[in-house]
């Protein structure tokens, strides 16, 4: 979690909430294979536990971990 | 750290050792190995061996009955050179005939093995101990008793004898001798290890590698990248508090005889490599060649004695260039170290003439200039094949030796490009006096962070194998673009058109998925604006370049040019809205 000091700035009396025009979507990511993650540290034991043991599910991942720190 | 001023000390003592498992992180380089071990207080640190020795050469040398290990054996290169061996790792299951044989050869020569087709191996010269005249009389010496009453027979003198070492022999006896180091000072036996191989390592050699160090009884767990280990080390909470976590860092590793350069993507710790390259004879040897000869000539200045060095012929001026070889590892260590001048003292140098020369920071930074180029020179290319501008670059750590030297951070920040503000060892003070920055231990200190983490896994076999192989679930879809929000401002500058406001990048480009981020912010409302409005938005980083007037000094003021530098900043193009809310 990143907890950041900022200010947002005032709105204008104007100011109306845009809406995103309906084509508008996230830009594909590289393909599968383009980038190799380097096995190192525990942020990347996690990546496996979460690829491999929880099938992408960060609330499984987050369940085990705090299994893990009971124990 | 010269040979002569290091008395046979011992390690220090085992006190502060962490009852976490015994493992040890090895950095095995082809000049220089290092050994760390977890202390009490849960941080890996490397370790002295028993010599006192933290960097220790990698060489070995065979004295009569004797082997010298590490830096005791590197000064055998000058008066017993035929039998030392060094600069063996990079060997590692190479066949003979892909060695060139014009290597140097000035250490124990590459022969082709005798008993195993393209073997290359090293024939030394050793005395063996005569083989015992009277067997009986071992089961009674053992017991520490006098020996039978008859004459006392005199121990035959140890004949001289060839002996024949495989590349993985030498890099079994250097191994088996580094875990040694590590099993005194521990005061355990050590079950696992991780050791650093270099990037370039071939499927061939690293299977070598693996060999040598289970022929030393060493238990890998994980035969680890270079670059992975300075990153295992760079994402440990001791590494620097005021690092963003998600950040670009360019590791510059330049050895003896080599430069790697990688380019990471680190977010939040899960990182992989965007770009990287090696350059072959660039490194702290060509440094040692300059400055050889600046104290050659400076010696044939002050005693007007010739020398001719690097390349030297005569067989007095070898042998005196080897010296000085040794002399200057002190003279490069005091430069990194402080900001006076180094001096470098020779014994005896030639035709029984001591000699001792002196220069500063300066002056060897001239010396040392075309490395220092050489080594900016290669960074500007690998940014540029990357297609990386250095001002996204936000850290760079140093690895290997040759990069203590302050002034080549000093041509490397201003030579290459990068953001006044980079974030480097020495800007924050780390490098010197073994701080966390320290070049030398940060290779071994992650490879012993890994080695905890993986003998820590205690979930089945799966986990532990992805870290020895290459398994389906490294290789990654990773980000293209940045993604994040939008507190917008009806004053701010427009981007496409469109008033822009207070950015804040949620999942930066180059990050691997899947992904989660939590984002956390206060928000103050003013009376007369009690709304509050979030635009989230995908966006391409991009780097804008400001032309600034230079603020002028007394000189340029008079001939009326107005000089105009370029200030380049961080900032987003082609965003595109995916929603918005207001609250
Ligand atoms: N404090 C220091 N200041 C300057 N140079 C140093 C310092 N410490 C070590 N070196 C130099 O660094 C080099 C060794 O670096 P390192 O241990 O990283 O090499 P390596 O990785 O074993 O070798 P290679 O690059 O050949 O694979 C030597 O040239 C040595 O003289
Ligand atoms: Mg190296």
């Amino acid at each position: 979690m990143t907890v950041l000091q900022i200010v947002a700035p005032p709105l204008p009396e104007s100011y109306k909430t845009p809406s995103a025009p309906s084509g508008s979507r996230i830009a594909p990511p590289h393909p599968s294979g383009h980038r190799t993650l380097l096995p190192v540290g525990p942020a990347y034991l996690n990546h496996l536990r979460l690829t491999l043991h929880h099938a992408h599910s960060f609330s499984a991942l987050d369940k085990h971990l705090e299994a893990e720190r009971d124990r | 750290m010269s040979s002569k001023t290091l008395p046979n000390g011992s390690a220090e003592a085992p006190i502060e050792v962490s009852s976490l498992p015994p493992v040890v992180g090895i950095n095995f380089g082809n000049t220089y190995a290092s050994i760390a071990v977890f202390t009490k207080e849960g941080l890996a640190e490397c370790i002295a061996n028993e010599d006192g020795e933290r960097q220790i050469a990698c060489a070995i040398a065979f004295h009569g009955e004797e082997i010298y290990i590490g830096n005791q054996a590197k000064s055998q290169l000058v008066k017993n050179s035929k039998n030392t061996i060094a600069g063996f790792r990079n060997l590692l299951g190479k066949k003979f005939s892909e060695i060139p044989q014009s290597r140097s050869t000035t250490s124990a020569p590459i022969i082709q093995h005798p008993d195993i087709v393209d073997e290359p191996a090293y024939k030394v010269e050793v005395l063996q101990p005569a083989p015992s005249p009277l067997p009986t009389s071992n089961v009674t010496s053992q017991l520490n008793t006098p020996a039978a009453s008859h004459a006392p027979t005199p121990r035959s003198e140890p004949i001289p004898a060839e002996r024949i070492l495989s590349v993985s022999e030498v890099a079994t006896i250097f191994i088996k001798s580094l875990i040694q180091s590590a099993e005194d000072f521990l005061g355990k036996k050590v079950q696992g290890a991780v050791i650093s191989a270099p990037a370039w390592f071939s499927d061939i050699q690293r299977a070598a590698l693996e060999k040598a160090a289970s022929d030393a009884g060493v238990n890998i767990l994980q035969l680890l990248d270079e670059a992975g280990a300075a990153a295992a080390t760079t994402t440990t909470d001791v590494w620097s508090t005021d690092l963003q976590a998600d950040r670009t860092q360019l590791v510059v590793d330049l050895g003896s005889s080599s430069l790697s350069l990688s380019l990471l993507s680190i977010r939040e710790g899960l990182t992989y490599v965007l770009a990287s390259s090696s350059i072959a004879n660039v490194g702290g040897d060509q440094i040692d060649d300059k400055l050889i000869k600046f104290f050659a000539a400076d010696f044939t200045k002050k005693t007007k004695t010739p020398l001719a060095v690097c390349p030297s012929t005569d067989i007095q001026d070898k042998r005196a260039e080897a010296k000085l070889r040794l002399a200057i590892e002190h003279t490069k260590r005091t430069i990194s170290a402080s900001p006076g001048a180094a001096t470098c003292s020779v014994e005896s140098l030639k035709d029984g003439l001591d000699y001792t020369g002196s220069i500063n920071r300066m002056r060897f930074d001239m010396v040392a200039s075309t490395v220092y180029t050489a080594v900016a020179d290669s960074i500007v290319a690998l940014l540029a094949s990357a297609a990386v501008d250095a001002h996204e670059v936000d850290e760079i750590v140093y690895v290997g030796g040759t990069t203590c030297l302050p002034g080549l951070d000093e041509r490397i920040c201003l030579g290459a490009g990068f953001n006044e503000e980079i974030e480097t060892p020495f800007s924050r003070g780390t490098v010197v006096g073994g701080g966390v920055g320290d070049p030398t231990t940060i290779l071994a200190r992650g490879c012993a962070a890994q080695a905890a983490l993986i003998s820590s896994i205690s979930e089945d076999a799966e986990l532990r194998e992805a870290f020895t192989r290459d398994t389906k679930a490294n290789r990654v879809r990773a980000t293209t673009r940045t993604l994040g929000v939008l507190l917008p401002d009806s004053a701010a500058e427009k981007i496409d058109n469109k008033p822009w406001g207070v950015w804040v990048p949620v999942v930066q480009k180059e990050t691997a998925l899947p992904v989660r981020r939590t984002v956390s912010f206060d928000v103050g409302i003013t009376e007369e604006s009690k709304r509050f409005a979030l635009e989230v938005y995908e966006v391409k980083d991009a780097i804008r370049v400001e032309k600034v007037q230079a603020e002028v000094d007394g000189d340029n003021e008079e001939d009326g040019e107005e000089d105009e530098i370029e200030i380049k900043r961080k900032t987003v193009a082609n965003p595109v809205l995916l929603g918005a809310l207001e609250l």
